[in-house]
């Protein structure tokens, strides 16, 4: 084990960080990027170091390479280092880190957490069949493992990423079957008043409108106002039915991508203590922070979706504010001076506001993609935790989320609440009228990934703690 | 207007609850008042582990109560709080610790009648396969097991309800009075009245009596615990280490609970907790020393609980020394949980009665007034030195 020190850990190698990671170099800071994936790049630019053939939604290739690039210049990076616990030690953060088998610590004075965003769980009768996956995790093959899935495969859900995957899809040569849009029709209307700004500043939706064209030439059919879904088979998925309209249709498929938003990941957040809020515009919680990404607990920044989904664009942006915010904090700039170092991010950032106020409007899940509708259907896939559980507990007015989770054992397994967290709020907060501060959000707690003992054990001092020593009859 | 009550009992712990319910039964109108959750503290999340080694002798009858207690559980709860009687092994890894061994185990045996054996390696092997190669013989004590403390407070939460006591949750009690032989107790300006009160408040319990100027001597602890992912079956047993400290059990869903007193720091500003890295590492490095196989499977969540310490070791039970119609139950000092249910029914009696049955009679207050810091000083308690 050794511990190295640094001014800034930044956590997460997406736009974000990466971005961060040069303007702290550029102050003048020693930092270190930490990343799980053996690449650079984060979600958007997943790969792009190695693939040379990346299409991507929001920002260009040649940008986020050089933004690669020039990170490895600016800062130690540690890839393939998945960040499992942060504790504060006087004026440092240790972090511990999980790299293959072994632990392995840092520590620094200033933590930037660019940790990006993870996927909304969509839970609906079958969805927890082999064959049903997020459309992030089939992205995710298909950049990272390279992994073509047999077709024909459905889309179901709302929201541009969904698109993208469709037309990733077809560019590898897998049939897609259908889309099934279930966008709220009301949401458009309620979002036409946001387009024009929204087209004139931003470029998700261009592409977006690109990218249905595309969709539309392939002849890729899309049935819209779609609710109800329901995955079928035994062993694996064989088909997909759902109602579309007054009618209810059937579709054979080999997989099927659920895609319903994305929400930003607050567990280094929630486990650092950052105090979150409830933003209503995603629904989700989203971490409190000032215009620079400056945290509620001291010395703790966040950019980048991690502090509120603000896409691909905003990132890099967000990524420089915070970065140069902790350069202020730690002296090696002047206040004045970081002002001015980052005046025309705060002027882009204005501008791409306006398309993710039409975006969030647009892509509003509804109730009924948040909270699964039949009671069997299962909340915590890891502790067979149903939606008829909750709510019987939430009818004998257990209603915050820590007490059900004692009581039902939901997001006490493998997933830790990662992908039930949600799903379970939602479910409890339409259960009982409760509001999400009332409801709550599952307390984080170490380690954020499962970690073997036998790392633990490497990491353990010969020297027992002095507890060890002073027994009587202290021990259970 | 206060509300009055036959009986107010402070804190909603194993402690608190069974009192209580064990008051309702008898008839009497009980308050229950709980400054967060019924079970949210040391009774909810702790280990759960049912065995008698190794306490202090004058506990050691009161051990031998409680451990039947458990198998009766159903008679009294309805319910089995996930009881299991899969035996207390106590591994023994270092040839000087036999002398020790010995003497401990006389000491159960001239103060109960709990049943214990002496293994060697090969009888140890019989009872749990795979344990270190240095481990030499071990104590085996087959009438202990654990239980599941959240099954257990949702067991109590549920007689409660059905005995009619009224649970207050979310009430900190901050301000106590006595007047004409009523005390009333006030939380945020609601208030309740009873010539009867019973302080249960766990690792607070000296904040509690220090409302009515009253000493007790509890630090608070933080003591963490580790939940590992489901496993194969590696343990069958709850498993201890004769002079180290380890605890460990596999319940039937498959995951592994590690701890054995391992702490962290409580944060006395907001008395939250936080974990000690070094320390969990070393809790688990112990683990799979003793279990090598434990070694690959992965860990999901540790956590730490508060837990109030005396000087000995040994709780504080029985009536004030300062005040008429106020009883202390607190200071569990580690081992709380599976003396909880049986506590609370004599501590009951001892309540109706007015007499203190011998079986809590040593654990008196007047047995030690004037030992140990009485409350964390530094704005965080930091682990014994
Ligand atoms: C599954 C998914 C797919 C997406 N696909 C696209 C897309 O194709 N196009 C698009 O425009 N937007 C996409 N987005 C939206 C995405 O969030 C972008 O807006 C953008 O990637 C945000 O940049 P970022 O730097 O904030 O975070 P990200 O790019 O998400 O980068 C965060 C990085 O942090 C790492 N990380 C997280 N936790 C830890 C940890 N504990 N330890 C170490 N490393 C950690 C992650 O592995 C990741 O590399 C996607 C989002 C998700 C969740
Ligand atoms: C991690 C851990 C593992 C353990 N493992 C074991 C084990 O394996 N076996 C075993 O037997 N024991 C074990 N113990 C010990 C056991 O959990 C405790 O001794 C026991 O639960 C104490 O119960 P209690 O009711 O006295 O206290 P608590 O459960 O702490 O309850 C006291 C309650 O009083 C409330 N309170 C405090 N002040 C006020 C106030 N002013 N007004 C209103 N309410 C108030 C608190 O909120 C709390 O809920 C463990 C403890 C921990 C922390």
């Amino acid at each position: 084990m050794s511990t190295d020190r640094f001014d800034l850990a930044i956590i997460g190698g997406g736009p974000a960080g990466l971005a961060a990671a040069s303007m702290a170099f550029a102050c003048g800071l020693n930092s270190v990027l930490i990343d799980e994936n053996p690449g650079l790049g984060g979600r958007v630019f997943h790969g792009i170091e190695t693939e040379r053939d990346v299409s991507i939604l929001g920002t260009d290739r040649i940008a986020a390479t050089t933004l690669a690039r020039d990170a490895r210049e600016a800062a130690t990076v540690l890839s393939g280092h998945s960040v499992v616990d942060i504790v504060r030690d006087h004026e440092h953060f240790q972090i511990k880190t999980l790299h293959g088998n072994e632990l392995r610590s840092a520590s620094a004075r200033r933590l930037l957490i660019a940790t990006g965003a993870r996927e909304r769980s969509m839970a609906f009768p079958g969805w927890t069949l082999p064959g049903v996956m997020t459309a992030g995790g089939v992205q995710t093959l298909l950049k990272g493992a390279r992994l073509v899935p047999a077709g024909p495969v459905v889309l179901a859900g709302s929201g541009p990423l969904l698109l993208l995957v469709a037309v990733q899809l077809l560019r590898h040569d897998v049939p897609v079957a259908a889309i099934l849009d279930t966008t709220p029709i009301a949401n458009i209307r309620r979002a036409m008043p946001r387009l024009a700004g929204a087209l004139w500043s931003g470029s998700v939706l261009r592409r977006g409108v690109g990218l249905l064209a595309s969709l539309l030439w392939q002849r890729v059919p899309i049935y819209r106002g779609v609710n109800t879904i329901a995955a079928q088979g035994d062993g694996s998925i064989r088909a997909v039915t759902f109602k579309a309209g007054k009618r209810t249709h059937r579709l054979d498929c080999a997989l099927l991508a659920t895609h319903v938003g994305i929400l930003p990941d607050i567990q280094l957040a929630g486990l650092v203590d950052c105090q979150l809020r409830w933003d209503a515009s995603i629904p989700g919680w989203t971490p409190v922070t000032d215009r620079n990404g400056k945290t509620s607990q001291d010395g703790v920044f966040i950019a980048g979706d991690a502090a509120g989904i603000g896409g691909a664009e905003a990132a890099p942006h967000r990524g420089r504010i915070a970065a140069t915010a902790a350069a202020v904090e730690l002296g090696a700039i002047a206040p004045d001076e970081g002002d001015r170092l980052v005046t025309l991010d705060r002027k882009k950032l204005r501008r791409l506001n306006r398309e993710r106020a039409f975006l969030d409007t647009l892509f509003f899940p509804s109730p009924d993609v948040r909270v699964p509708q039949d009671d069997a259907v299962l909340v915590c896939r890891c502790e067979a935790v149903s939606a008829g559980c909750l709510r019987a507990l939430a009818a004998a007015d257990v209603a915050e989320i820590n007490h059900v989770k004692s009581i039902s054992r939901c997001g006490m397994g493998a997933c830790q609440g990662r992908v039930c967290g949600p799903l379970a709020e939602e479910t409890l907060k339409d259960a009982t009228g409760r509001s999400a501060e009332a409801v709550g959000t599952f307390r984080v707690r170490p380690p954020l990934k499962p970690v073997p003992i036998g790392a633990y054990a490497a990491f353990a001092s010969d020297d027992p703690p002095a507890e060890a020593r002073f027994l009587y009859t202290a021990d259970w | 207007m206060p509300r009055g009550f036959d009986a107010i009992v402070i804190g909603a712990g194993v402690h608190g609850a069974s009192v209580a319910l064990s008051l309702s039964r008898k008839g009497l109108q009980v308050a229950l008042i709980e400054r967060d959750r019924l079970g949210s503290h040391a009774s909810g999340v702790n280990a759960g582990s049912i065995h008698h080694i190794p306490r202090i002798h004058f506990e050691l009858p009161l051990a031998e109560v409680a451990l039947r207690s458990w198998e009766q559980m159903n008679e009294w709860l309805d319910d089995d709080c996930g009881f299991r009687r899969v035996g207390y092994l106590r591994v023994v890894t270092r040839e000087h610790e036999l002398p020790d061994v010995r003497r401990s185990m006389a000491r159960v045996q001239r103060y109960s009648n709990i049943p214990e054996q002496l293994l060697d390696r090969r009888e140890l092997d019989s009872v749990q396969p795979g344990l270190s190669e240095d481990a030499i013989g071990g104590i085996w004590a087959p009438s202990c097991g654990y239980a599941v403390p959240a099954h257990t407070m949702n067991a109590l939460r549920r007689n409660l309800q059905a005995a009619g006591t009224c649970l207050f949750e979310g009430a900190r009690v901050d301000t106590i009075e006595k007047a004409a032989g009523h005390w009333t107790c006030v939380s945020n300006g609601e208030r309740w009245s009873a010539p009867i009160l019973v302080n249960c408040a766990g690792a607070w319990g000296a904040a509690v009596a220090g409302l009515v100027g009253e000493r007790m001597l509890i630090s608070p602890v933080a003591l963490m615990m580790t939940v590992t992912g489901r496993a194969d079956r590696l343990l069958d047993t709850v498993l201890g280490l004769h002079g180290q400290r380890l605890s460990m059990k596999q319940p039937e869903n498959g995951t592994l609970l590690i701890g054995g007193g391992y702490q962290g720091a409580v944060v006395s500003k907001d008395w939250t907790t936080r974990l000690d890295p070094q320390r969990l590492a070393y809790n688990l490095a112990l683990a799979k020393e003793t279990l090598p196989s434990l070694g690959s499977v992965a860990v999901v969540r540790s956590w730490a609980g508060i837990e109030g310490m005396t000087p000995d070791h040994a709780p504080y039970i029985g009536p004030s020394l300062t005040h008429d119609g106020l009883w202390h139950c607190a200071g569990f000092s580690t081992h709380g949980f599976y003396l909880g249910p049986v506590t609370g029914q004599l501590l009951a009696d001892a309540i109706v009665s007015d007499t203190v049955p011998d079986l809590l009679r040593p654990f008196a207050l007047d047995r030690i007034t004037t030992l140990g810091p009485q409350s964390p000083k530094a704005d965080i308690a930091s682990p014994a030195a």
